[in-house]
């Protein structure tokens, strides 16, 4: 029985010739033939494969998420702007899996051009969430979130703005891991906000997450702002049974949904009994973070989106969606003659003033525990009635991405309505090592009160 | 009398000759190449390609202020400039706004016709990028990549020009000085040095030194685009002056703007008005991490220059005792002056040399040992024929009485007309001393 | 209602700096929806920021550079650039004149 296996038990699979990379590749698109019309995770459906079991991820199958460039395959960031753009260029994320020779099933759907937390602002249609089909899988990585946890791939890759791994991966019961900015390559990644994006994995289990890192990360020449740091072995670094001091802060436990805060507790109790310690400490309120997230991340956006023409590639300025359009509008504001100061360069300030309180927490704890997302899935359609309601939503996740730190997600129980719930730890610049290694003895602890293995069986 | 002077700035760019772009791999020297064969993601603007600055292209830039007396930023950024053009791939050009890599400069400029020395200031010099090449042909315009991402230089100077002469004189001694540095062609024609003069039109008071007082600058400024020559930048400006006097003398303000330069027409059109102005929306790019230099860093690339024209120039009027107008026209390139050093470093006789080099007596393509050789021949004490000299001498004497007679009854500068008709029988191979001394001894 | 932030004038400005064409649906949309983010944003005025520089970069590099005339990986045939046109002529990308 294949169905439920994670990458590293699959690799082993593979490995010892109990299966071959075709036949799971098969497996695979065969249950994506049966799901995907009523998932709708993937966009696009890979074709042109190259079997090979060598390799770390050798054989192994791989949701990728449709704004990484992918030479000869279509991809779209869910916009119609780009709905026949066939890359001429790798992205460096999707080079280095294949040069492990990971195989890509296809490109996952996503809140066009990641705008957006549920995959609704799809110009092809939204992704359902799992769990419930009249609900969102949460975004915008949401396509790769929702795969995953209906195992029509064993894992994929995402990308981080601020939120864009670790909600859906919350709201669709997957781990998602959002390194530290400049961990991983952003070469091929269609821009959002170029000084947040950020390339992550999401996964059955926390040692999937370790694989795939440490083939992901790493410096990148063609990236100017990757860091030259070395990487970790982060599969060794799981073997480690270090004791940690978990930050508490009051703010980030506001206007949490009973059961989310429920759930987020109960895992501070689960961490006090593997041996770690507690703090309260103090940050700076998120409400301020959100505001600085949406300056600059508009900012960036309208500048990313200045080079979409219709010249080169694409389609012209015409096919932008409603959300990106807004999005334009108000980062062309910002950054207009007159408002630069007020706006965008506050927000630069504002932004190191929340760098500074990271750091400074993080001289007294080693993490910081919260929730991506305070609330479960929300239906369908609910997004839309309120413009600013994502940043909102994602009003625990901007502080960090502001700040460019890493942070884990995990599912840590189901609420009232059984839909899974997501607790996080943030950790300080390139300890992903050590968040890894926390969430990896959490897992062995809880098996995530069997929550991954109960979404997957939805699927049989 | 003009009641007007005319304030002018200049923007000046230029192309770097790196072999890579500025912000990819791609060849740089797009120039005669196939359209659209040196590309990549990064200089075609496709979506997710991300920009990683050209060391060289920086190393030289800085190299570019230092030669123009810049202070060199310890803190420097690139910046985005957003503008939408069918030749700028990512609807933004990366550039430098309020950090550039070198501001504050000077350049001195002698005008070898009369004496005069003349400096002007230099805002900023800073990095950019080229944009795409467009062609119009029939009803489509038609877009070629190779030179988008081209490493380009501006060059931006303070209005402080009053007249045509000035800012071509001005714009041939920096061409001359990137040209010393060897950054760049710095090629009109081929568009590899290109330049914006921006113009108006301030009323003369009584106080003259108002001009100088950027508060009181006029209220308006047009600029003049597309000129490819030294002269077309000289006649653009002539042309712009008399213009805008006209639309200032029937008591109007000329339109901010930015116009053409017609070299047919020899005159300038209007491209775009203020109204159409741009904002640009720069701000800080936020795929490249900040510059920041160390002091010893930008003190050794002041030290590191070439010897520059101008100071070449002194030294040639100090150590060599050259003519001005000779060392200047010695200096106009740095091959020929560091010729004209070598030459003059083995023979010892700078102004002959300055002579010979200009008037092209002796080729410059001979190596300088071969040059020395023939400079000791044409200037060396002439060996004489003593024979034919004595012949010459007494038939000279003989062929011209009168003259003979007029110096023996006390005109004694005729004796040089003799000289000369003795030289000009001997065909100059005779010294002039000696003959002197020989005309003397026969006619008493 | 109370005075909008931005006049209908500006929003048809700042999409003509974006090049978006909007409808007038979009415009009124839009103007409120930027009013209701404009005010919410406005709240970084509590913050005393004068005496802190601004982050532009969050990450602790500098001076990131390539050696010029280093190897070309990514270059891209004639074919490959044009791969994702629709108009080309002579191998140039072609759009309408504009001049």
């Amino acid at each position: 029985m294949l169905l439920g296996k994670t990458l590293v038990e699959l690799k082993e699979l593979i490995d010892s010739k109990e299966i071959s990379p075709d036949e799971l590749f098969k497996y695979f698109m065969q249950r994506i033939k049966k799901y995907n019309p009523k998932l709708n995770a993937y966009l696009t459906l890979n074709k042109d494969v190259d079997f090979k079991n060598s390799g770390v991820l050798g054989g192994i199958p791989l949701a990728i998420k449709d704004n990484f460039c992918t030479y000869g395959l279509r991809t779209t960031a869910s916009s119609k702007v780009l709905e026949n753009f066939i890359p001429p260029y790798e992205s460096t994320v999707t080079a280095r899996l294949k040069k492990e020779n990971a195989v890509f099933l296809g490109k996952t759907n996503m809140d066009a051009w990641a705008h957006g937390s549920s995959t609704e602002t799809s110009d092809f249609g939204a992704t359902k969430n799992p769990w419930d089909l009249t609900r969102v899988p949460g975004g915008s990585s949401g396509g790769t979130a929702c795969a995953v946890s209906s195992y029509l791939a064993p894992g994929g890759i995402g990308s981080e703005t601020a939120g864009s791994i670790r909600q859906p991966a919350a709201w669709s019961g997957v781990v998602g891991l959002k390194p530290t900015y400049g961990r991983v390559s952003r070469y091929g990644v269609i821009a959002m906000g170029s000084s947040l994006d950020c390339p992550g994995p999401l996964t059955l289990c926390v040692k999937d997450a370790a694989l795939i890192l440490g083939v992901i990360a790493g410096h990148d020449s063609m990236d100017a702002t990757s860091s030259p740091r070395s990487i970790e072995n982060y599969l060794e670094a799981l073997k480690q049974k270090k004791s940690y001091t978990i930050g508490l802060c009051d703010d980030y436990f506001e206007g949490l949904d009973r059961d989310v805060l429920n759930a987020v507790e109960k895992s501070i109790e689960v961490f006090k009994k593997l041996g770690f310690k507690t703090k309260k400490v103090k940050l700076l309120s998120p409400q301020y973070a959100i505001s600085v997230y949406t300056i600059i991340q508009r900012a960036e956006v309208s500048s990313n989106l200045s080079r979409y023409d219709g010249i080169r590639y694409g389609n012209d300025r015409r096919s932008f969606g409603d959300e990106a359009k807004r999005r334009i509008m108000l980062g062309t504001y910002t950054l207009s003659y007159g408002y630069y100061d007020a706006f965008y360069k506050k927000a630069q300030k504002v932004r190191t003033l929340i760098i500074e309180d990271f750091k400074r927490v993080f001289t007294e704890v080693d993490f910081v525990i919260g929730t991506p997302t305070p609330i479960t899935a929300l239906k369908l359609g609910e997004f839309e009635k309120y413009p600013f309601f994502g940043e909102l939503m994602d009003k625990f996740n901007e502080p960090g991405a502001m700040a460019g730190i890493p942070g884990i997600s995990l599912p840590v129980g189901l609420d009232r309505n059984g839909l899974p719930i997501g607790m996080q730890l943030m950790g300080s610049y390139f300890r992903e090592a050590d968040i890894l290694n926390a969430a990896y003895l959490f897992e062995q602890e809880t098996d995530y009160y069997g929550v991954i293995k109960k979404g997957i069986h939805n699927y049989e | 009398m003009n009641k007007y002077i005319p304030v002018i700035g200049l923007e000046i760019h230029v192309e770097l000759k790196t072999k890579s772009k500025m912000f990819c791999q791609c060849r740089a020297d797009y120039f005669a190449k196939k359209p659209n064969t040196q590309t990549c993601p990064v200089c075609l603007g496709l979506p997710g390609a991300l920009p990683v600055p050209n060391k060289k292209a920086i190393e030289w830039v800085q190299k570019i202020g230092a030669a123009l007396d810049c202070k060199l930023r310890p803190h420097s950024k690139f910046d985005r400039k957003h503008y939408n053009y069918p030749d700028l791939a990512k609807g933004y050009q990366i550039s430098q706004y309020d950090e550039p890599f070198a501001v504050n400069g000077r350049v001195t400029v002698c005008n070898p016709r009369n004496k005069t020395k003349k400096s002007f200031g230099i805002t900023r010099v800073h990095m950019e990028e080229d944009t795409a090449k467009l062609t119009h042909r029939g009803s489509g315009t038609y877009v070629n990549f190779n030179r988008s991402g081209v490493p380009l230089v501006e060059i931006v100077t303070e209005p402080d020009f009053h007249n045509a002469d000035d800012v071509k004189m001005f714009l041939e001694e920096l061409q001359v000085i990137i040209r010393y540095l060897d950054v760049s062609d710095a090629d009109m024609e081929k568009g590899s040095m290109r330049m914006e003069p921006n113009i108006s039109l301030q009323k003369i008071t009584n106080d003259r030194s108002q001009i100088t007082k950027k508060s009181e600058l006029p209220n308006y400024k047009v600029e003049v685009k597309n000129i490819n020559s030294f002269r077309f930048v000289k006649q653009a400006i002539e042309y712009e002056i008399k213009r805008q006097t006209e639309i200032l003398e029937k008591g109007k303000t000329p339109v901010q703007e930015t116009r053409g330069w017609d070299d047919k027409k020899n005159k300038t059109y209007s491209q775009r008005s203020k109204e159409e102005a741009q904002d640009y929306r720069y701000f800080p790019e936020p795929d490249i991490p900040p510059f920041i230099f160390e002091e010893n860093y930008l003190d050794e690339v002041g030290v590191s220059l070439p010897e520059l024209p101008q100071e070449k120039i002194d030294r040639y009027i100090a150590d060599y005792k050259v003519r001005e107008s000779d060392a200047f026209v010695l200096t106009r390139s740095r091959k020929l002056a560091e010729y004209f050093e070598k030459v003059v470093s083995i023979s010892k006789k700078p102004q002959q040399v300055a002579n010979l080099i200009i008037n092209k007596k002796i080729s410059i393509d001979l190596t300088p040992e071969k040059f020395c050789q023939k400079v000791e021949a044409l200037l060396s004490p002439k060996v004489t024929d003593r024979k034919m000299l004595s012949e010459t001498v007494k038939k000279t004497i003989v062929d011209n009485p009168k003259v003979v007679s007029d110096y023996k009854a006390g005109k004694k500068n005729v004796l040089m007309f003799l000289v000369g008709q003795v030289m000009k029988a001997m065909k100059g191979r005779a010294d002039a001393n000696l003959v002197r001394q020989q005309l003397l001894e026969n006619i008493l | 209602m109370g005075k909008k932030i931005l006049s209908r004038e500006e929003i048809l400005h700042l999409a003509g700096l974006a090049k978006l064409h909007l409808s007038d649906e979009e415009i009124n949309k839009y103007q409120g929806q930027l009013d209701e983010t404009i005010n919410y944003i406005k709240n970084l005025e509590e913050l005393d920021t004068s005496k802190v520089v601004p982050t532009n970069s969050v990450v602790d590099l500098k001076n990131v550079t390539f050696e010029d005339g280093a190897e070309n990986k990514k270059g891209l045939t004639v074919g490959e650039s044009l791969s994702n046109t629709k108009e080309t002529e002579k191998n140039e990308f072609a759009v309408k004149r504009i001049m």
